[in-house]
C-alpha cells in the first residue's frame, strides 16, 4: 500500500491537523472524528463517516431485519486475570470487552480500523481546545454499572488515575499513554475536562482512549478493594454470570444497558477447547458462532462448512517478535545480537510457521501510514532478505564478541504449539534451529501464559519469543508500551534518548506529513536497536457462522463489545 | 526296594533339554508371549542403535524445504510440519518411552515391593499405616495424580518419570503384601525366625525371592502402563518437553491440527505406542503363565 493511498484514505490530503485544531471542534460522534482528520472545514458535516451510521446504532435506532435473542458461542481461554489494565496478552479483551464500556470505541462493522472509525461509548460528544492540550467530553446520563452504581465522571477518573498510578507491585503497561494528561477535572457528573501537559494529536490521543483497555471501571470498585482479578462490574451490555477456567464463561444480557435496544443478544459463552480435534468437530456440527483457526483449520472448515459459514483471514496488527536479555550474556553485547538477526532466515520461518502469510514489517504496522517504505526497512539488519552474505556477517560478529562455541540460551516460551499465531513451542524450536547457524544452543524454557508473563517482567529469560498486538496504529500507542527506554514492556530497556526525543516531537507535532517524517526518523533509530526484533505480522483467520454484524478487525479483539452483533436464525 | 527304585529312575531319567530348546518349548507353549518378546526386542535394539538405524538423520533438524512429506521413498514414514524425519523421531522417541519404563517400573517396584513386604512383615501400625498411604494413592485416578505430581515437581523428561513411577507404587505394593503374606505363612519362614535371622535377612534372602514372580509380572504389565502414561501426560502438554521426540508428544500439537491433511503424523507415533503397550502386555501375560505352577503343565 502506498503512502499517498493510506493518507488519502484518510482525508488528510489537503489540510493540515493545526489548520483543524485552529477552528476549536465541538464535535458529536462521528462529526468530531471526521472534523479532526481534516476536513477543510470543521463545520463541514461528516456524514459519510462510518462513526455516523453507529452513532445512530449507539443510540438505540432499530436496525432492519435485526433478530433479537439466541446465545452466541465462541471459542476462548480464561485469561492470566480478569483485569485488563493489567494484562497484555490480546484473548484478553474477547473476555472482558461484553462486560465493559470505555469512553469512545471503534466502528465494529469495518475491518481497517482507525481513527476514522472511532465513535462515542461512554462519551457522547466532545470538545478539544485549540492549543490540543484540553479534551472535555460530555458522557451519557443513564448508564449504570451491573451492580446498579449510576456511571459518573468521577468513575473515568478514578480509573484513568489508576491506570497513571497502579496499585503497589502491579504494572498496568497502557498508563503510559495516558501520561501526558496531567489532570482530570469533573466539572459535574457528566462532564470530565483532560488538561494535558503537552499538545496530543487528537487523532492519536482519541485512539487512545477508544481502546478497550481504557475501559472503565467503578469508582467505588476502585476504592473499594474490589478484586479485579476475579471479579467484573463494568457498564457493558452484558453480565458476567459465570467463569469457569477451565471449560466456560457465560454473560447475560445487560437489561439496563444505556444504549436503547441493545444488546441483541441474550448472551454469550465462551467456551474453553484446548483440543484441537473437538473443535473443529464443534465448529463443524454449528455449535460454535465463532473461532479463530489456524491455516490447516482454516482449509479443513472450507471444505467442511462451504458456504455455510463466513471465512475472514485478516493481517493483525500483531507481531511475532524475539526479546533478547541485554542484561545477561552473550546478549548484552549488541553485535551478538546483530548476529541473532542477521542469522534468522525470516522467509523460512515465515514458510514454515505462518505458511507464507506473515509480513515483514518495523514497529509501525506495514500496512499503515506510518511504517517504513518496504526498500528502506530491507536496509536495516536483519529485515532485509536472509543470504549467505548476512550469515557471514553474522559469524563475524560472533567471532569479534568471542561468544564460546555451544554457548547454551534460553528460549523462554509459551507452552502449545503456537500454530499460525506469533509464539509458542514451533516458533521456539525454529529459533532453536536457527541459533545453530551461530554455534548457540537455544534450550526451550516452556512455560504456561500466566508463568511465562512473569518469567518476561522478572527478566529471567536470554531469549523470550513474544507475540505482541498493538491495539492502535498510532505511535503514540505504540510506542510507550515497548521502544521508548522506560517502556513498561520494554523488557530488555533497550532504547536510547534520541529516540524517546523523537516520541515526544512526533507527539506533539500537529502536522501530519511532519510528523509521519517524525515517526520514520523514530523507526529508523529505533528499528536497529533490536529491543525487539520482529520475526513477521502475522494472519487471523476467523470462522463465524449465522453472526451478523460482527468483523474481526486488524486491532485483535476490538469489536467483542457485541453491543450491536446478531444470530441469524 | 526303596533305593533300588530311586536309582533306576535317576537311571533312566531323560536327558535335560538345553536353554535353546527350553526357550523354544516356552516359545511354542506362549506364541504371544515369544511374539511381543520379538517386537521388544526389535524395539529396543532400535532404540539403542537409533543412529545406525536411521542412517544418521538428525531427528531435531528442520528443513523448510521437506515440509509434511507424505511416506515416501525418502522419508518412509513422511515428515512433519517443520520438515523432521517421522521415522526417526519415532525410533529416538523409542528411547524416550524405554526410558520412562526402565526407571518408572524401578521406581514404582523399589518403592512398592519395600512397602509391601515391610508392611506384611512388619504388621501392626506399620501395616496400617502404609496401607492407608496406598489406599489414598488409590482414591487418585492415575492420570489426575500424575497430573498433580506432574504441575507440582514441573514439566520435563525426569519428573515424568518420577510421576509415573509414583502413580504406579501402590499396586506393586499391594501385590508385594499380598505375595508376603502367603510366603510368611509358611513354616520355613517361622524355622528361619527361630534360628535368629535378622529381620532384614529374612526379607532379602527368603521373602524377596519367592515373590519376585508376581512382582515380575506386574512389573512387565507396568512397562506397558508406563510407556501409556507418559503419552498420555506429553500429549497433555505436561510430559517430554520439545524438541526430544517421544512419541506422545508426536501425538499432540500440530499432528491433532494436520490430522486431516497429514494424518500420518499421528497414526505412526500411535502404532509406536499401541506396540509398545500390546507387547508389554502379552509379555507380561505370558510370564504369568509360565510362573503360575497351576499353568505350567497345560
Amino acid at each position: 500500500m502506498t503512502d499517498s493511498n493510506y493518507w488519502d484514505r484518510l482525508g488528510m490530503r489537503a489540510v493540515s491537523r493545526r489548520e483543524v485544531l485552529r477552528s476549536s471542534i465541538f464535535a458529536g460522534a462521528g462529526l468530531g472524528a471526521a472534523a479532526l482528520v481534516g476536513c477543510s472545514s470543521a463545520s463541514k458535516p461528516a456524514t459519510t463517516q462510518p462513526g455516523a451510521s453507529a452513532g445512530s446504532a449507539a443510540s438505540g435506532a432499530p436496525a432492519a431485519n435485526v433478530r433479537t435473542g439466541g446465545r452466541l458461542t465462541e471459542v476462548g481461554a480464561y485469561p492470566p486475570s480478569l483485569d485488563f489494565t493489567r494484562e497484555v496478552t490480546a484473548g484478553v479483551p474477547t473476555i472482558t470487552m461484553p462486560v465493559y464500556n470505555s469512553l469512545l470505541k471503534f466502528d465494529t462493522t469495518v475491518e481497517l480500523q482507525e481513527f476514522k472509525t472511532v465513535q462515542p461509548d461512554l462519551a457522547e460528544k466532545w470538545e478539544i481546545a485549540g492549543d490540543g492540550q484540553s479534551y472535555t467530553f460530555k458522557l451519557v446520563k443513564n448508564a449504570k454499572f451491573h451492580d446498579g452504581t449510576p456511571f459518573t465522571s468521577a468513575d473515568v477518573k478514578a480509573s484513568f488515575l489508576r491506570q497513571q498510578n497502579p496499585p503497589a507491585g502491579v504494572v498496568m503497561p497502557r498508563g503510559s499513554q495516558i501520561q501526558a494528561v496531567k489532570s482530570f477535572e469533573t466539572p459535574d457528573d457528566y462532564t470530565i475536562v483532560m488538561k494535558l501537559s503537552r499538545p496530543s494529536s487528537p487523532s492519536s490521543f482519541l485512539q487512545v482512549l477508544a481502546q478497550h483497555w481504557m475501559g472503565i471501571y467503578s469508582r467505588k470498585d476502585i476504592e473499594g478493594k474490589f478484586d479485579f482479578v476475579t471479579k467484573m462490574n463494568g457498564t457493558g451490555p452484558f453480565r458476567l454470570k459465570s467463569a469457569d477456567q477451565t471449560t466456560k464463561i457465560s454473560y447475560d444480557k445487560n437489561k439496563d444497558y444505556f444504549v436503547k435496544d441493545r444488546p441483541y443478544l441474550d448472551g454469550i459463552d465462551i467456551y474453553n477447547i484446548p483440543d484441537a480435534s473437538t473443535k473443529l468437530a464443534q465448529i463443524q456440527a454449528g455449535a460454535i458462532n465463532i473461532s479463530a483457526a489456524s491455516t490447516e483449520e482454516f482449509k479443513t472448515l472450507k471444505q467442511a462448512l462451504g458456504s455455510k459459514a463466513q471465512f475472514q483471514s485478516v493481517l493483525l496488527q500483531t507481531v511475532s517478535a524475539l526479546v533478547m536479555n541485554s542484561n545477561r550474556a552473550p546478549f548484552n553485547d549488541d553485535r551478538v545480537r546483530r548476529a541473532m538477526a542477521l542469522a534468522y532466515n525470516k522467509e523460512d520461518g515465515n514458510k514454515l510457521l505462518t505458511d507464507n502469510e506473515g509480513v515483514t514489517g518495523g514497529y509501525m504496522f506495514p500496512n499503515g501510514g506510518w511504517a517504513l517504505p518496504k526498500e528502506e526497512l530491507e536496509k536495516i539488519p536483519g529485515y532485509g532478505p536472509y543470504s549467505e552474505a548476512s550469515l557471514a556477517e553474522a559469524k563475524k560478529l560472533m567471532a569479534a564478541a568471542g561468544v564460546k562455541a555451544g554457548t547454551n540460551v534460553s528460549i523462554l516460551t509459551r507452552q502449545g504449539s503456537g500454530a499460525g499465531g506469533g509464539s509458542g513451542e514451533s516458533h521456539s524450536l525454529f529459533l532453536a534451529d536457527q541459533m545453530k547457524k551461530i554455534d548457540l544452543v537455544g534450550k526451550l524454557d516452556i512455560q504456561t501464559t500466566a508463568k511465562e508473563y512473569d518469567a518476561a517482567n522478572a527478566g529471567n529469560f536470554d531469549t523470550y519469543i513474544i507475540a505482541l498486538a498493538f491495539f492502535v496504529d498510532d505511535p503514540d500507542s505504540v510506542y510507550p508500551d515497548h521502544f521508548l527506554t522506560n517502556s513498561p514492556l520494554n523488557y530488555n530497556k533497550l532504547g536510547s534518548k534520541a529516540v524517546d526525543d523523537l516520541f515526544l516531537k512526533q507527539s506533539v507535532e500537529l502536522d501530519t506529513k511532519k510528523r509521519v517524517e517524525l515517526v520514520r526518523d523514530m523507526e529508523r533509530q529505533a528499528v536497529p536497536q533490536l529491543s525487539k526484533f520482529v520475526f513477521r505480522y502475522y494472519r487471523n483467520r476467523i470462522v463465524t457462522q449465522k453472526v451478523k454484524d460482527f468483523i474481526w478487525p486488524n486491532h485483535q479483539s476490538s469489536n467483542h463489545q457485541m453491543q450491536n452483533v446478531w444470530l441469524e436464525a | 526296594m526303596a533305593v533300588g527304585a530311586a536309582s533306576a529312575q535317576v537311571w533312566f531319567a531323560p536327558p535335560q533339554p538345553g536353554r535353546l530348546q527350553r526357550i523354544v518349548r516356552v516359545a511354542r507353549r506362549n506364541p504371544l508371549g515369544a511374539a511381543a518378546f520379538v517386537i521388544l526386542l526389535l524395539m529396543t535394539l532400535m532404540s539403542v542403535f537409533a543412529p545406525i538405524v536411521t542412517g544418521g538423520v538428525d531427528p531435531y533438524a528442520i528443513s523448510t524445504s521437506g515440509r509434511l512429506q507424505p511416506p515416501g521413498p525418502g522419508h518412509i514414514l513422511g515428515t512433519d510440519d517443520l520438515g523432521r524425519d517421522v521415522f526417526t523421531r519415532i525410533v529416538y522417541g523409542g528411547r524416550i518411552s524405554l526410558w520412562v519404563g526402565f526407571i518408572s517400573v524401578g521406581i514404582s517396584q523399589g518403592i512398592g515391593a519395600t512397602l509391601g513386604i515391610v508392611g506384611a512383615y512388619k504388621g501392626g501400625w506399620a501395616d496400617f499405616a502404609i496401607q492407608r498411604v496406598v489406599d489414598a494413592l488409590f482414591a487418585f485416578p492415575t492420570i489426575i495424580l500424575a497430573l498433580a505430581i506432574v504441575a507440582v515437581i514441573g514439566r520435563g523428561l525426569i519428573p515424568v518419570t518420577v510421576a509415573v513411577g509414583i502413580v504406579s507404587t501402590p499396586r506393586v505394593a499391594r501385590i508385594a503384601r499380598a505375595a508376603t503374606m502367603s510366603v510368611i505363612a509358611q513354616p520355613y519362614l517361622e524355622a528361619t525366625t527361630c534360628m535368629g535371622a535378622t529381620s532384614v535377612r529374612v526379607i532379602l534372602r527368603h521373602i524377596l525371592p519367592n515373590i519376585m514372580a508376581p512382582l515380575l509380572v506386574i512389573g512387565t504389565a507396568g512397562f506397558g502402563g508406563a510407556i501409556l502414561a507418559e503419552a498420555s501426560l506429553s500429549f497433555l502438554g505436561l510430559g517430554t518437553p520439545p524438541p526430544q521426540p517421544s512419541w506422545g508428544t508426536m501425538l499432540s500439537g500440530n499432528a491433532q491440527l494436520y490430522a486431516r491433511s497429514a494424518p500420518y503424523l499421528a497414526i505412526f507415533p500411535g502404532i509406536a505406542i499401541s506396540l509398545g503397550v500390546f507387547g508389554f502386555n502379552l509379555l507380561g501375560d505370558a510370564l504369568r503363565d509360565i510362573f503360575d505352577p497351576r499353568l505350567r503343565g497345560s
